[in-house]
């Protein structure tokens, strides 16, 4: 089953207890983040905000925007149970079988048309995240498009927007972004650069437009992926860019080439809160909206039940790259806890040596460079997805004085918090691997068995023990994943 | 008396004592809070000042505890493209 618009997405999350509809009066300044942070940190259920102060009934926000296991299990229209294994072999799979966009003449994003002077960012009650942001964040989990000015390319990117007044927003642009790219091919030729932003579409094409892509390839198509069935797009009103049809708002604009604007501090993906720069600015020329219109805002915080869109989605190209190599990879994982910097891989022996770890990270850098500054190499008898079995084996298996590799001149990503303002505009980073595995030369007799239920006891007694747990007098209790 | 924040990368960006051009944020309550706008204007810093009050915060959004005023001049356009 797949979910036609965010509406959809979110009944089927109330469903299940994920969702809590808040119709108590809140603030936009401030007070919304506040609450949908609380609930993050609490692994509790993501908010609607129903009643915005100052704003007239039916003008929504809905944070977090970026979901836990289950949510995005549910997005998929899998059972909210399911393994994060079981999440990635399934978007593996539909991501396989890209599935091409249809054209519609209309759809509820054009519910509202709003040109020249009726044109007001303000209408929406874009929050205030934090007390030291530099405003209020419109874009936060929205999707830019943009057209290669040298080819048929359409893409869709994830860039956060910052409003400066009611006709402008800063975008921001980081390195490695195919915006990024776009924007220095269109200031030479100092024209401004056509975009559509759509906020608060299904939860298909929000995943799609996270996911890193090779060049060339448009992100519609993984969308319709992802859904199982071909997205909906409809033409702008000024400009001749293709949008979901059944977003929530659209913004038509344009980037300007000649002016920047400070845009930001704010709460970015490590959560904590990163400095301003000067940015490119966005001019709003039409809006377009849905009938009680929902924004959708993404709230990082430090919460055990989140995981980041671009890295689990750029996971499965690394995994998919990571065997074409030939090294010795069995499975990749990015904790959530990390918020994509650490990056956890489990190796088979047969075809370890000694350099391997090493080996791994110059792929991940080559293909994610700017993320994962963090890896840790183990043997395939660690599961991925277990952080405690992780940080066991990172604890009692990682020789400090030979298996930590500091690999310095690593790309950044621009949006680390401890970088200085040289590193920023170098990108000069760093990363460091943690080889926990046992030395290549050793024996399978040399290897200490794990004191764990699975591995230390035959399976016929496993079994014995399992089938009669409850005799014991022992409650059921479900298994981490 | 208005309200207003800047952030600055260092505190010498606000030239105290100079008539120069600043991006400074609205701190009125209501749905044009955070709204910027492009003046030239004069800061001063202490505990009484001309003109309105203004927060000063650092790089990542800190704020500054000494107590800034701004007094407005004029109001310039704050995008200003040629397109």
């Amino acid at each position: 089953m797949s979910f036609a618009d965010i509406r959809q997405f979110i009944a089927a999350l109330a469903d299940t207890g994920e969702v809590v509809y808040v119709s108590e009066e809140v603030d936009f300044d401030l007070e919304l983040r506040a609450i949908a942070c609380r609930s993050r940190e609490m692994g509790g259920p993501i908010p609607l905000f129903e009643k915005i102060k100052g704003y007239p009934p039916g003008y929504r926000v809905f944070g977090p925007a970026e979901w836990g296991r289950s949510a995005l299990a549910i997005a998929l229209g899998l059972s909210p149970d399911v393994s994060w294994h079981d999440v990635n072999s399934e978007l593996e799979q539909r991501l396989a079988h890209p599935i091409k966009p249809v054209v519609v003449s209309t759809g509820p994003c054009k519910e509202n048309i709003l040109k020249g002077k009726e044109v007001d960012l303000f209408r929406f009650p874009a929050p205030q995240f934090a007390p030291g942001d530099g405003g209020r964040m419109i874009g936060t989990l929205a999707i830019q498009i943009m057209k290669d000015p040298d080819s048929d390319w359409v893409n869709w990117g994830t860039y956060r927007m910052m409003i400066h007044d009611k006709r402008h927003t800063g975008m921001l642009l980081v390195s490695n972004q195919t915006g990024k790219m776009w924007r220095e091919k269109f200031k030479p030729l100092q024209k401004p650069m056509p975009i559509a932003v759509a906020i608060g579409c299904d939860p298909c094409s929000h995943l799609a437009a996270a996911y890193a892509l090779p060049m060339g390839v448009s992100e519609a198509d993984y969308a319709g992926a992802l859904k199982q069935e071909p997205v909906e797009l409809v033409k702008c009103e000024t400009n001749q860019l293709l949008v979901p049809a059944n977003a929530e708002i659209i913004l038509e604009g344009e980037l300007l080439p000649d002016v920047e604007l400070p845009e930001g501090p704010f709460c970015e993906w490590t959560s904590h809160e990163t400095s301003f720069d000067l940015s490119p600015v966005f001019r709003v020329n039409a809006i377009t909206h849905r009938h009680d219109p929902i924004l959708t805002a993404m709230v990082v915080s430090i919460s055990p039940f989140e995981f980041s869109l671009p890295h689990l989605l750029g996971l499965i190209r690394l995994r998919n790259v990571l065997k074409g190599t030939g090294l010795p990879v069995v499975d990749i994982f990015s904790p959530p806890e990390s918020n994509g910097a650490c990056l956890v891989v489990a190796v088979k022996r047969q075809g370890l040596y000694p350099n391997t770890p090493n080996q791994i990270a110059n792929v991940v850098q080559s293909v994610q460079s700017g993320q994962s500054q963090m890896l840790i190499v183990v043997d395939e008898d660690v599961d991925i997805y277990n952080m405690t079995e992780v940080f066991h084996a990172l604890s009692t298996r990682c020789h400090f004085g030979r298996g930590i590799i500091i690999r310095n001149h690593d790309m950044a990503n621009e949006l680390l918090p401890y970088l200085t303002p040289h590193d920023k505009a170098n990108l000069l980073g760093a990363t460091v691997v943690f080889n926990c595995t046992w030395p290549v030369d050793w024996l399978p007799q040399d290897i200490p068995n794990k004191v764990a239920f699975r591995s230390l006891y035959p399976k016929k007694l496993q079994e014995k023990i399992l089938s009669k747990w409850e005799k014991y007098g022992f409650q059921a209790r479900k298994e981490r994943s | 008396m208005g309200e207003w924040s800047i952030h600055v990368d260092k505190l010498a960006d606000l030239n105290l004592g100079q008539e120069v051009e600043l991006i400074i944020k609205d701190l009125t309550p209501g749905d044009r809070k955070y709204e910027s706008h492009r003046v030239l204007g004069g800061v001063s810093k202490g505990e009484t000042g001309q003109g309105d009050r203004l927060l000063v915060r650092g790089r990542t959004g800190a704020p500054y505890p000494e107590a800034y005023w701004i007094r407005i001049l004029e109001e310039r356009r704050l995008v200003p493209t040629r397109f």
